[in-house]
């Protein structure tokens, strides 16, 4: 497969210098679709690079990590304003992604942009604090009765709220796996292990080992992969960073094991050591090895995910990629829930996305639209 | 972050990232109190000097500007 | 060599074939595409503009396509590809030109987000620019074609560039749409300007363009400071009216007419804030371009 400039840059900032203007023009698209144009920044500024970008990509990497930057502040700001909706139930909120990793103050969080919330709370009690979160300003989405029922009964989140004035949207899960998934997860045991957040009334993030077990299973259940990429370099992240406490990996794989997510956890680590480069130790990778099954199937699974997890965009494409990606698109939805749901599921989403495009109807000019 | 001109003041709330519209007598509050805490009447003598009127016109009306203003949390009550 | 100067043929195939560059003030778009009748568009509306060389970097590269398989049933049709995806429906194959100058719009003020950028036009004279929020139907583009025929150095007519980092205004120097009646009143009232032929029947209806005067191309490299902030609106039977136009209000409207000041945050405060704080605010009702000129001649320093 054809070398990823994006994928060479982020394992090898040093080489920026040696980027000529054609190099550039494909890291730049490619970073814009995986959402890592930030990221990229971060780390080309952590070596001191960002500045000796030629000027014609410059800008857009420097703008991005501003951008960054500034959305940082606002989203501690909604952090807060979460902690002030919910901080009166004395309940574990656990933080879950993009938040946890700005709260926790993690390397990983620098360059990032996310615009969603994921909190963790007892499933027990998830009516009060969707109560609570009514009360101050949230209102559900999705108020079709099948979409409720989805979300309600079959996924492991409520379906998203989003503040009616701010119009930001909070994600209230209650497991990190579907329950209509084979899969199981031991929420109890994640909540009971979470760490404080520094000055927090109520807030919490997942202990180390268990940050990246979640991240694994939420990439690696994953059906669509346009964020594949990013989500793989979180991984590398907040492995390289927690690498750093003595016994993490052996402590890695006896929780793993211990949630029943081995198999998330075997890919998250074949597949950020492959592409990213990312340091674990040796036995960890004969495990995974062990975990992802005979020889052939291995080979199976990496020619679908080594292709799927390389940045959406044409320039990292070849003929296999569609049909791999296409078969990701099953198995994320065979491992959201079980085939007799899964058929009607995906007949009823065809049927409307069908509907949404006959609607249509004339097609509308591209819009100039200034934000509202 | 506060600019004021002739007919309003704008006010950019950092922690949320919102900007506001505020009228002037309230842009002034705001101004007077960047510059540390103060008690209710000393902020009445400060925004009618400002807007050239009398204490007494514009003494009545500071509650209510600060209670918005706390509103869109761009103030808070500090203890005495 | 400038555009203009080469063959229909020749631009065709450059474009059909690894695509042509072209510079667009701060940008360079890489364009593909087979669609015949757009090089047509391309020769006689950047025909002043000179082709960049293939090693420069290009900012945005967009394809304009036909269907895939079996869509061109549903009658011609134009795709506008962005970095190798479709970001819009397709329109019908006559509007290629309008979609590709749509598309543009759409890239800059989407992605460029160094950048503050308002929905406005923007011309310069002697040093100092009018800025023209408006939203359509308020004949600002009209206005602005108008002005730019008698002295006015173009920036752009849909896109005001504000430079985060000292708040310079910087031009595009690219065609200015104009929209059913409009196109008569400006071939009447400036017949010098290039226009295209009108594409009849998109969703803004009739859509003609002109191409950029020779001497707003040649200084789109000159950034501008800004004097004015004019809010227009085009009124039949209307006498010209300039009135002052709150400033913190003009602050307020800016702002919703930008496409990026939430996301840029404190900068775009400061930017804007300076921005105002600089200019002059005015309303300005009119009916005749004449008149309206002339009111433009003498707007009050700041």
């Amino acid at each position: 497969m054809k070398p990823v400039h994006l994928i060479a840059l982020l394992k090898a900032p040093a080489r920026a210098p040696a980027l000529r203007p054609a190099d550039w023009e494909r890291v730049i698209p490619q970073a814009r679709a995986a959402g890592l144009l930030g990221r990229l920044a971060a780390r080309l500024d952590e070596h001191e690079l960002l500045s000796g970008v030629p000027d014609g990509p410059r800008p857009y990497l420097e703008s991005a990590l501003d951008i960054a930057h500034n959305h940082a502040s606002v989203m501690r700001w909604e952090v807060a304003c979460i902690e002030e909706a919910l901080y009166a139930l004395e309940l574990p909120v656990v933080l879950l992604k993009g938040g946890a990793y700005l709260m926790a103050n993690l390397p990983v969080a620098r360059g990032r942009f996310f615009t969603d919330l994921d909190i963790l709370v007892p499933r027990s009690r998830l009516p009060e604090v969707e109560g609570a979160m009514m009360r101050s300003g949230w209102a559900t989405t999705h108020l079709d009765a099948y979409d409720q029922r989805y979300y309600r009964e079959w996924m492991h989140e409520l379906p998203p709220m989003m503040h009616i004035t701010r119009r930001n949207v909070v994600d209230i899960h209650h497991a990190i796996v579907p329950l209509t998934s084979p899969l199981r997860s031991d929420s109890a045991a994640l909540l009971a292990d979470a760490v404080p957040v520094a000055g927090s009334r109520c807030l919490r993030v997942l202990a180390p080992a268990d940050m990246v077990i979640h991240s694994a299973t939420h990439l690696f259940l994953e059906g669509e992969f346009q964020k594949g990429l990013r989500d793989l370099v979180d991984l590398d992240g907040l492995l390289r960073h927690f690498s750093r406490i003595p016994g993490f990996f052996e402590a890695l794989q006896a929780r793993a094991g211990e949630l029943g997510l081995q198999q998330p956890l075997a890919f998250a680590l074949r597949y950020a050591a492959r592409l990213l480069d990312t340091p674990i130790p040796a036995d960890a990778l004969e495990e995974a090895r062990r975990v992802l099954g005979p020889a052939p199937l291995r080979a199976l699974r990496d020619a679908v995910f080594l292709r799927a997890l390389r940045p959406f965009h044409p320039s990292c494409w070849d003929a296999l990629t569609p049909p791999a990606l296409w078969l990701l698109y099953l198995r994320g939805h065979r491992l959201r829930m079980p085939l007799r749901q899964l058929v009607p599921h995906l007949w009823r989403k065809a049927r409307m996305r069908a509907e949404q495009e006959s609607e249509d109807g004339q097609t509308p000019a591209p819009r100039m639209q200034p934000p509202a | 972050m506060l600019r004021c001109w002739a007919d309003a003041c704008v006010c950019y709330a950092s922690p949320s990232g919102d900007t506001h519209l505020l009228p002037l007598a309230q842009g002034l509050l705001l101004q007077r109190l960047e510059q540390g805490p103060a008690p209710a009447s000393e902020l009445a003598a400060f925004v009618a000097a400002a807007l050239e009127l009398p204490v007494g016109a514009v003494g009545t009306a500071v509650p209510e500007m600060l209670s918005e203003l706390g509103a869109l949390k761009l103030v808070e009550a500090a203890a005495p | 060599m400038k555009i203009g100067a080469y063959p229909e043929s020749a631009l065709q195939h450059a474009l059909a074939g690894s695509g042509i560059r072209l510079r667009t003030g701060p940008f360079v778009f890489a364009i593909e595409s087979r669609i015949a009748a757009l090089a047509a568009g391309i020769r006689l509306l950047y025909g002043e503009h000179s082709l960049e060389a293939e090693d420069r970097f290009a900012d945005f590269h967009i394809r304009l396509r036909r269907p895939h398989g079996l869509r061109h049933l549903f009658g011609p049709q134009v795709f506008f590809d962005f970095e190798g995806f479709s970001s819009f429906k397709p329109l019908p194959l006559a509007q290629a030109f309008p979609m590709l100058e749509w598309g543009m719009n759409w890239c800059i003020a989407t992605h460029a987000e160094h950048y503050l950028i308002i929905h406005a036009a923007v011309i310069e004279r002697a040093g100092r620019a009018v800025i023209m929020p408006a939203p359509p139907g308020s004949g600002k583009s009209t206005l602005c074609a108008a002005l730019v025929s008698r002295g006015w150095r173009l920036l752009s007519d849909e896109l005001t560039l504000v430079r985060l980092a000292d708040g310079a205004l910087v031009p595009l120097a690219r065609p200015i749409s104009l929209k059913n009646q409009s196109i008569e009143v400006i071939r009447a009232f400036a017949p010098d300007l290039v226009m295209s032929a009108p594409v009849h029947d998109t969703v803004k209806g009739s859509v003609a363009h002109l191409r950029a005067p020779t001497d707003s191309l040649a200084r789109v490299e000159e950034t501008a400071q800004p004097a004015w902030v004019v809010f227009p609106q085009y009124r039949a039977g209307s006498p010209t009216v300039l009135a002052p136009h709150p400033k913190a209000q003009a602050f307020m409207e800016l702002g919703s007419q930008s496409f990026n000041y939430t996301r840029l945050g404190r900068r775009a405060f400061e930017v804007l804030a300076d921005l105002v704080e600089h200019s002059r605010c005015f309303d300005f009702r009119y009916s005749s371009l004449d008149e309206a000129i002339r009111a433009f001649d003498t707007l009050p320093s700041p």
